[in-house]
């Protein structure tokens, strides 16, 4: 392109640029001279170029930069470094790292030593003196030993239930009431089936003898009423005289007491008629025997009780007193625990319609614990 | 741990025990004592401890009776963190062990330990940890005031010898 009138604004703007070649310079340079309007026009733009403008460096800009993993010490942080060194704290890195440091700033190796002087090593003068006086010697326990252990051992255990029925005597008397009633309506069923037994053998022995003695008592009345009598054994009779009278322990004993007592006179009391024949024999009603009264009836029943069954029974229950179970323990327990924690814990022992004993509980205010059927 | 593991235990260990002990109270009776009721406590310990625990144990133990005794003996406010008997030396000293003995004095009382620990017994910091109640980075930041305090205390002495 000709420079030229119509076209130099370019050229003087490469020209400011730099971007004329030199004889592109040389051109425009005579071309200015030629026409000194344009000249005049071109030394003032040449004069808006803006230059480079200082401005003021920032102070602190080291700061701003990242450190490098190789320049992680320096003079703030070298004593940490120097302090994780005696203390075998550096990795191999922060050892070559520390190492160039110390190269580089030699009044750090000063303080290295000083370092190096703090390790503390043990005075080994200095020992416990009566290191023997530390020791232990193995335990040798002698036979003797271990036999009176053992016999101790032996003598507590057979003493424990003597002490559980020292310690357990006043509480436990309603087992033992319990098993007393118990007893009583044993004795009671007992002599139930005693008397059955008697009227069973009564009504086959009764004797032409006895029918003649009853149709005489009845005299008068009706053969109905004859008849009913007779079919009634006379221990029917008994056992509903029986019924009336609360049957316990304290009475059947004093009726055991006067069995016995009858058994001693019975030769010299004419009021119990007793066949001298069947002096010895418990049964009664025996076909050789007269009829007997309802109290002389009772009375064998009571003696053949007395000499038997009331010595078994006792033996039981003697037997159950002996027992002892878990429940006795818990019992104990039971008891320690309430006065140690001050709460109502009781023990309840629950019995069937014949007195036995059918469960245990723990009672408490909040729970129930039982067992049994 | 069996009755000759504990013997064993009172040869390798009660001489390092009443060592630290006596570093650190300064009184041979009441080390004595401190060391004692250790091993009571062991042997109380004997049926239910391996004997590969039975150093840390003790350390443990006697540590801890060792700050029960000296807080209920000296009623004394303990030292603080600031070293307020300063760095001033008083005695001419032959060597740098007495140095060190001098400026471990006036260590306070769980910098002294940490240290003692640390050099006495080679124990790593987590172990001390176990041994004072400490974390391991407490036991690093007590270690690196104690090494900074003795580092000057001998510096400065230096200075003047």
């Amino acid at each position: 392109m000709k420079l030229s009138r119509a076209n130099y604004e370019t050229f003087l703007i490469d020209y400011l640029d730099g971007k004329l070649t030199p004889m592109e310079v040389a051109n425009l340079l005579l071309f200015l001279e030629q026409n000194p309007d344009i000249k005049a026009e071109f030394e003032g733009i040449e004069l808006t170029a803006l230059t480079e403008i200082p401005v003021d460096l920032y102070p602190n800009k080291e700061t701003l930069k990242k450190k490098s993993p190789f320049t992680l010490i320096n003079h703030d942080n070298a004593s940490h470094f120097l302090i994780r060194k005696i203390e075998q704290d550096l990795s191999e890195s922060e050892i070559a790292e520390l190492d160039l440091f110390l190269i580089q700033n030699n009044s750090f190796k000063k303080e290295l030593s000083l370092f190096e002087k703090t390790l503390l090593k043990p005075d080994l003068s200095i020992q416990f003196p009566d290191k023997n006086s530390l020791k232990r010697q193995a335990r040798i326990i002698p036979l003797y030993y271990r036999i009176s252990t053992v016999a101790a051992l032996l003598l507590l255990l057979v003493s424990i239930p003597m002490l559980i029925r020292l310690f357990t005597g006043n509480s436990s008397s309603e087992p033992r009431l319990a098993s007393r009633v118990t007893d009583v309506n044993q004795a009671a069923k007992q002599l139930s089936l005693n008397g059955k037994k008697a009227d069973h053998l009564n009504s086959v022995a009764r004797t032409p003898k006895q029918i003649a003695a009853v149709r005489n008592k009845l005299k008068g009345r009706s053969e109905k009423t004859i008849k009913n009598q007779l079919a009634i054994p006379p221990t029917a009779q008994l056992i509903e005289a029986d019924s009336t009278k609360s049957l316990k322990l304290s009475n059947l004993l004093q009726e055991q007491t006067t069995a016995a007592l009858i058994d001693n006179n019975r030769d010299a009391n004419a009021e119990f008629p007793i066949n001298p024949n069947d002096a010895d024999s418990p049964e009664i009603g025996n076909t050789s025997a007269p009829f007997n009264s309802i109290k002389s009836i009772a009375e064998q029943r009571i003696k053949a009780m007395s000499k038997d069954n009331l010595e078994e029974l006792a033996a039981e229950h003697t037997k159950k007193q002996r027992k002892i179970n878990a429940w006795d323990f818990a019992a104990i327990g039971a008891k320690l625990v309430g006065k140690v924690s001050g709460k109502n814990i009781r023990l309840q022992n629950r019995y069937n319609s014949d007195g036995q004993l059918t469960q245990y509980a723990i009672v408490t205010n909040n729970f129930e614990f039982s067992r049994g059927h | 741990m069996t009755v000759n593991e504990f013997n064993s235990c009172v040869d390798l260990y009660a001489d390092s025990l009443y060592r630290f002990i006596l570093k650190n109270i300064k009184d041979s009776d009441k080390a004595k004592d401190i060391v004692q009721d250790t091993y009571e406590k062991l042997w109380l310990k004997v049926s239910e401890l391996p004997a590969t625990n039975a150093k840390s144990y003790m350390f443990t133990a006697a540590y801890r009776t060792m700050i029960d005794k000296v807080r209920r003996d000296t009623k004394q406010t303990p030292l603080q963190d600031g070293h307020t008997e300063g760095l001033t030396a008083k005695n001419s000293f032959n060597d740098i062990k007495e140095v060190l003995n001098e400026a471990l004095g006036k260590l306070p009382e769980i910098q002294r330990s940490v240290i003692l620990l640390r050099d006495y017994e080679g124990y790593n910091y987590a172990e001390i940890g176990e041994i004072t109640g400490l974390n391991e980075s407490q036991v690093k930041v007590y270690i690196y005031r104690a090494r900074v305090f003795l580092k000057e205390y001998i510096g400065s002495l230096d200075a003047i010898i």
